[in-house]
């Protein structure tokens, strides 16, 4: 049976990284589970899709990492936003809010 | 792609191993964190491990993903084909044998092709000033139904041509010969061009050694035994020492070494025929035929000389065309004043035109079917000499 919570939407994966780093920094784990809290539970990211996402958006020179210490006592990669991300993370949002308005508008024609 | 993806896309695809652990070790610190989490909600440490596990699943998927990040997956793909292509290979020899021969033939006989088309058509003569104006001259004439177009002709209409045509700054006789050149046992065959003092003019070649030849030595009705080496020639026979003033025979006649022309220079001559010297072309006369050479200015028996000519600044294809048929038909004049039963201009139709000087770019023209009547004409070019009189009549003439 399939789990009941929502994969992220396709898409939304960059955007919803982008927007949690631009809080503050944070490592793989952390991100899964500030998206998942924050959409109390709706959105889940799974792991075969959010690291290689990491990697691809280092690539692209919007994010950086560097290894630190976590409270927990390990080493872990700790991933940060650079100026590049934080000007796309305002591309990607305008345009999701766009594509957002334009589906709901969509919907309430078809309900009149 | 940016030009920084890029960098830091070859910066990863060199480190992509160590990216790789790391990764892996990323993602254990993952299903920890999260085993960590599921046992504060109360999990036994064992199930809360076991239940981490399956939540992240495989860790390949996310590593295999990860990869396409590192480096360039395009790339990687095709490495990937060509090694598997190359096992391939290796397991059945005779098919690879004949794959690589099917190759290096393919390759090889292309490679080779375009090095002659090359040389022999597109590159102009080394040394030529303003390689576009120069042309050799042809002729075309019927005779008893068959028309006939030839490049050579006798040296007596070089000079008609010389005196009556008017749309050249420059026109020069050439003549490639194959003769005996050395003493004793050192005597080889050698190419060698008797060439018009002028035609050192249509070059900017200063000669590595000594001089070429003048007018004054290249005269009718001897010109002065006088030789000009090609540079090859001059370092093989003569290590590179200064030869000027030294002997050398030429045929039946002893020359002088005046001079050595620059490396690569060939004057006209085609591709598989570069001269080892060059010769006053009035001296050749008593050298090939001692006997019968008296007249070889004045009579048109002897079809043996190239024109070349440099054509004037603004002079048309027709107005050469026309220029150098009228040139022709008034050469023709003078030798049926001397040779009565020349076929009448009214049979003969007798035309002279400008063409390539390069043998080869004829054949090309035929081949793919040139557009102007120069053209048209030049592809039925025969290279050996061919006869404008009839009946050939030596002793007349």
């Amino acid at each position: 049976m399939d789990d009941p919570r929502s994969q992220v939407l396709a898409g939304t994966l960059d955007l919803l990284i982008l927007k949690t780093l631009s809080a503050s920094p944070m490592h793989g784990y952390g991100l899964a589970q500030h998206i998942k809290r924050l959409s109390r539970d709706a959105l889940r990211v799974e792991e075969g899709s959010l690291y290689p996402a990491l990697q691809r958006m280092q690539a692209k020179g919007w994010i950086t990492s560097e290894l630190k210490k976590s409270p927990t006592g390990r080493a872990a990669r700790y991933y940060r936003l650079t100026a590049a991300g934080r000007r796309q993370l305002g591309q990607e949002e305008t345009e999701f809010q766009r594509a957002v308005a334009a589906t709901m508008r969509v919907l309430k024609g078809a309900e009149s | 792609m940016t030009l920084g993806e890029f960098w830091r896309r070859a910066a990863a695809w060199v480190r992509r191993r160590d990216l790789e652990a790391a990764l892996t070790s990323e993602l254990d610190a993952h299903v920890e964190l999260l085993a960590r989490d599921l046992e504060t909600d109360g999990m036994s440490a064992a199930d809360a491990r076991v239940e981490a596990r399956r939540q992240v699943g495989s860790t390949l998927r996310a590593r295999e993903a990860s990869r396409d990040a590192w480096g360039f997956p395009g790339v990687d793909a095709l490495l990937h084909d060509l090694r598997y292509a190359l096992r391939g290979l290796r397991r059945s020899p005779g098919f690879t044998a004949t794959v690589v021969i099917t190759l290096a033939l393919g390759i090889g006989a292309n490679a080779t092709m375009f090095a002659v088309i090359d040389r022999l058509m597109l590159r102009p003569f080394p040394y030529m000033r303003a390689p576009s104006e120069v042309h050799g001259v042809y002729m075309r004439s019927s005779l008893r139904g068959r028309t006939l177009i030839y490049p050579t002709t006798s040296y007596t209409r070089y000079l008609d041509f010389v005196r009556t045509s008017r749309s050249f700054s420059q026109i020069a006789p050439v003549s490639h010969w194959r003769l005996a050149v050395g003493n004793g046992e050192g005597t080889r065959v050698r190419h060698v061009d008797g060439v018009g003092a002028a035609l050192f003019d249509f070059f900017d070649a200063r000669p590595v050694l000594g001089r070429y030849f003048g007018a004054a030595e290249d005269a009718v009705p001897d010109g002065s035994r006088v030789a000009v080496l090609a540079y090859p020639m001059w370092r093989s026979d003569f290590g590179g020492r200064n030869v000027v003033g030294e002997q050398l025979r030429i045929g039946i006649a002893q020359y002088t070494i005046i001079g050595v022309a620059p490396e690569g220079f060939v004057g006209t001559a085609n591709n598989g025929s570069e001269p080892d010297l060059f010769i006053p072309i009035t001296t050749v006369p008593a050298n090939i035929s001692p006997t019968d050479r008296g007249a070889f200015f004045t009579s048109y028996s002897w079809d043996w000389t190239e024109i070349v000519v440099r054509r004037r600044a603004g002079v048309s294809d027709e107005a050469a065309t026309a220029d150098l048929t009228n040139a022709f038909i008034q050469s023709r004049r003078a030798q049926r004043a001397i040779n009565p039963v020349l076929t009448p201009d009214s049979i003969a139709k007798p035309l002279a035109f400008e063409g390539s000087l390069r043998s080869w770019a004829r054949v090309a023209r035929i081949a793919l079917g040139g557009r102007s009547r120069r053209h048209r004409l030049a592809h039925r070019v025969r290279q050996r000499r061919e006869p404008d009189v009839r009946p050939r009549a030596p002793a007349a003439s």
